[in-house]
């Protein structure tokens, strides 16, 4: 666990003698048609997981995303998730920061998920990135939740580098069309043994209840407006009442709009990401929301820590921070200077 | 080999067919010449009344029987090279590229034309691989009318350049075609020589070689067009209504005292512009200018955090000594809260647990 600093909000429980077993996980649902098996998908993994990643090829990714697309459909919009489990923010492409949060905080599937969105765009790996979170959830359906992004949108990704990503490695659009076809079926938001709630951006002045959150039509491409949209987009705010929000798109909230949502949903943590934050988590509303931002040294540029949460079998919580991977292959280089020069 | 009498009546037939073609199609003198085939009357313009038969039809119908006759006399064998092929026999080899010629100049209702356009591509698909088995077509020109591959892509300036080529050679021809005619023309009934002959035969099948190549990439795209007007008719989508629809309702303002119809278009670079560019928009800053602003605003929200910080732990210090008025403020916000909580039950919004 190098350079992973812990701040323990609550006090972790001692940690049993044995390794932790997982939450037992429920029967596989009826088999999706396509024919993946389970070890393709470990060669796949085991392909993707590694420092020299290689990216699937095209027909593997579109039979990829079909059967991520079938397991998807079964899920909830308020996708229900059980602890223990670690809860990670935006990724944004930065595929050796991946695997530097799964050195960190555990591997699936030993560690379970929860990912909330924003696994494309900006960084120069969102291929290998959202390739290998979809073949996870895949493999490991019920351990990995996967949540959508503003990002994971057609729109948003032409714009912010996706789309041009795909196009470099695959040298057509079929790869990013599969990818985005797949993103429409991704759930909007999940809820952690009843009490966290999980959700990329934040609120939105147009639903007050879980309930009504169940009731959307969430497969379709995000609107421009309106809940699926704001739930997608909006910033808590340290003002009160809702604001207009300097994206252009979603709300600001203020800690009156989250005491209400909380309360009235039996809620004691909303846990969000979509904001870059300087230590990796972020407490506001007294406490009532947390941003999570796991992309360190954001845009290989922002200098900021990356950080997750994990919550163990009691609901109670740990961050665990870290900082940008080292560049491996650089180091090797480095360390094999010809002794002759000596 | 065929006998002479069966040569003859094939001629004859051939002759027949070429007439009915160029007078569907348009003229072709070197072929007429060739075929020894009346002048065509060809009317382009006239647009045939639905129902009624068309040129085309005539030539159609010709040529099905020319094809079938030649098929049954089985003139060429897979194995032989051009040069093995008597010469009044070259011209028979024309016969696919004339009946695809057919379908095209066919005209009417769209799907009826669609129908006519399959089968024309079928036909020269059969002149293609026919000629190919003569060594006529080019590596690249047999990938993309053979094996039509998508990885086939041409720039907009390949294509122009292979257009211009083809016309200059196709010019060339014309001359060279010409010369040989006169030739022919002045030579005696006795002279049996057939060297210019065959020449010019095999200028002309050249020449449609050439055509054909135009024409497929043309008729690929007619076939794409209708086929997409067919599946919006089959969706109850009237194209025609539509573009109708998605006609302008009024002229553009006109500029200061001009009338409305009169515009100084000015916009020139702006549409060359747009020429080159990808279909999607692209993004306007590098990831590292992202990073920089995304700093920046990073930077201004821990500033801010710090002075609220500060505000907070001063009006908190405000609260705790007997300020009546922030003591009064904190007393109207719980009990308000506390009201909110009354109509409002806790837990009431998550009924799925």
């Amino acid at each position: 666990m190098s350079g992973a600093e812990v701040d323990a909000a609550t006090p972790a429980p001692p940690k049993p003698p044995v390794a932790p077993v997982p939450a037992a996980a429920p029967p596989a649902p009826s088999t999706p048609s396509i024919s993946l098996s389970n070890g393709d998908l470990d060669r796949f993994l085991e392909q993707l997981l590694s420092e020299s990643c290689k990216p699937l090829g095209e027909e593997e990714v579109k039979g990829l995303c079909e059967k991520a697309r079938e397991i998807l459909m079964e899920e909830s919009n308020v996708q229900a998730v059980s602890c223990p489990v670690t809860v990670s923010g935006d990724i944004h492409g930065q595929y050796h920061d991946l695997l530097e949060l799964f050195r960190i905080g555990g591997t699936c599937p030993d560690t379970n998920y929860l990912f909330m969105g924003d696994y494309v765009d900006r960084g120069y790996y969102s291929v290998e990135t959202v390739t290998a979170l979809v073949c996870l959830k895949v493999r490991y359906p019920h351990r990995v939740t996967i949540l959508r992004g503003n990002h994971e949108s057609r729109q948003i990704t032409q714009v912010y580098g996706f789309y041009d990503e795909c196009l470099r490695k695959y040298g057509n659009a079929n790869v990013w069309k599969s990818f985005t076809d797949m993103f429409d079926y991704l759930p909007l938001t999940a809820l952690v043994e009843i009490s966290i709630f999980c959700l990329h951006g934040g609120l939105s002045p147009s639903i007050e209840t879980l309930d009504q959150i169940r009731e959307l039509d969430r497969v379709q491409e995000v609107p421009h407006e309106g809940p699926m949209c704001d739930l997608l987009w909006s910033d808590p705010d340290d003002r009160c009442g809702w604001g207009i929000s300097p994206r252009g798109a979603g709300y600001t909230f203020g800690q009156d709009i989250s005491d209400q949502f909380n309360h009235s949903n039996s809620i004691t943590l909303i846990a969000r990401a979509h904001q870059l934050v300087m230590e990796g988590y972020n407490w506001c509303h007294d406490r009532n929301v947390v941003t999570i931002f796991s992309a360190p040294n954001y845009c290989y540029r922002c200098g900021n820590q990356a950080a997750i949460m994990e919550l163990d079998e009691n609901k109670n919580y740990t961050f665990l921070q870290f900082d940008p991977a080292p560049r491996r292959g650089e180091d090797h280089v480095s360390r094999r200077s010809p002794d002759y020069f000596l | 080999m065929a006998g002479a009498a069966e040569d003859k009546s094939l001629g004859a037939l051939f002759s027949d067919a070429v007439f009915a073609v160029t007078s569907a199609a348009g003229p072709w003198p070197a072929l007429t010449y060739l075929a020894n085939a009346p002048q065509p009357v060809f009317a382009p313009s006239t647009r045939p009344e639905p129902g009624k038969s068309q040129p085309a039809d005539a030539a159609i119908d010709k040529l099905q029987i020319l094809a079938e006759t030649l098929r049954l006399a089985s003139l060429f064998s897979r194995n032989e090279q051009l040069d093995e092929i008597p010469t009044p026999h070259i011209k028979f080899m024309i016969v696919p590229y004339l009946s695809a010629l057919a379908f095209q100049a066919w005209q009417g209702e769209a799907a009826e034309r669609l129908n006519k356009l399959v089968r024309c591509d079928a036909e020269l698909q059969t002149f293609f691989s026919d000629v190919d088995a003569y060594a006529l077509l080019t590596e690249s020109q047999r990938d993309y009318v053979l094996q039509n591959t998508p990885e086939f892509v041409q720039t907009p300036m390949q294509k122009r350049e292979e257009k211009i080529a083809r016309l200059k050679m196709e010019k060339a021809a014309e001359k060279q075609l010409q010369n040989l005619m006169e030739k022919l023309e002045k030579r005696s009934a006795t002279d049996d020589d057939d060297t210019d002959l065959r020449h010019a035969s095999i200028i002309v099948l050249q020449s449609a070689v050439r055509r054909a190549l135009d024409m497929f990439s043309s008729l690929q795209e007619e076939i794409e067009i209708l086929r997409f007007a067919e599946r919006q008719r089959s969706k109850g989508v009237d194209p025609r209504v539509k573009a109708e629809q998605a006609r302008p309702k009024r002229p553009p303002p006109g500029i200061g005292d001009m009338p409305p119809t009169f515009r100084i278009v000015n916009e020139r670079e702006q549409e060359r512009a747009a020429v080159f560019r990808p279909s999607h928009s692209l993004p306007t800053y590098t990831i590292e200018e992202w990073g920089e602003i995304e700093a920046r605003r990073l930077a201004r929200v821990e500033r801010e955090k710090k002075e609220k910080e500060i505000a907070a732990k001063r009006r908190k210090e405000d609260e705790d000594s007997d300020d009546d008025e922030a003591v009064e403020r904190a007393t109207m916000e719980a009990r308000r809260w506390d009201d909110w909580k009354d109509e409002h039950n806790r837990g009431s919004g998550n009924t799925i647990r």
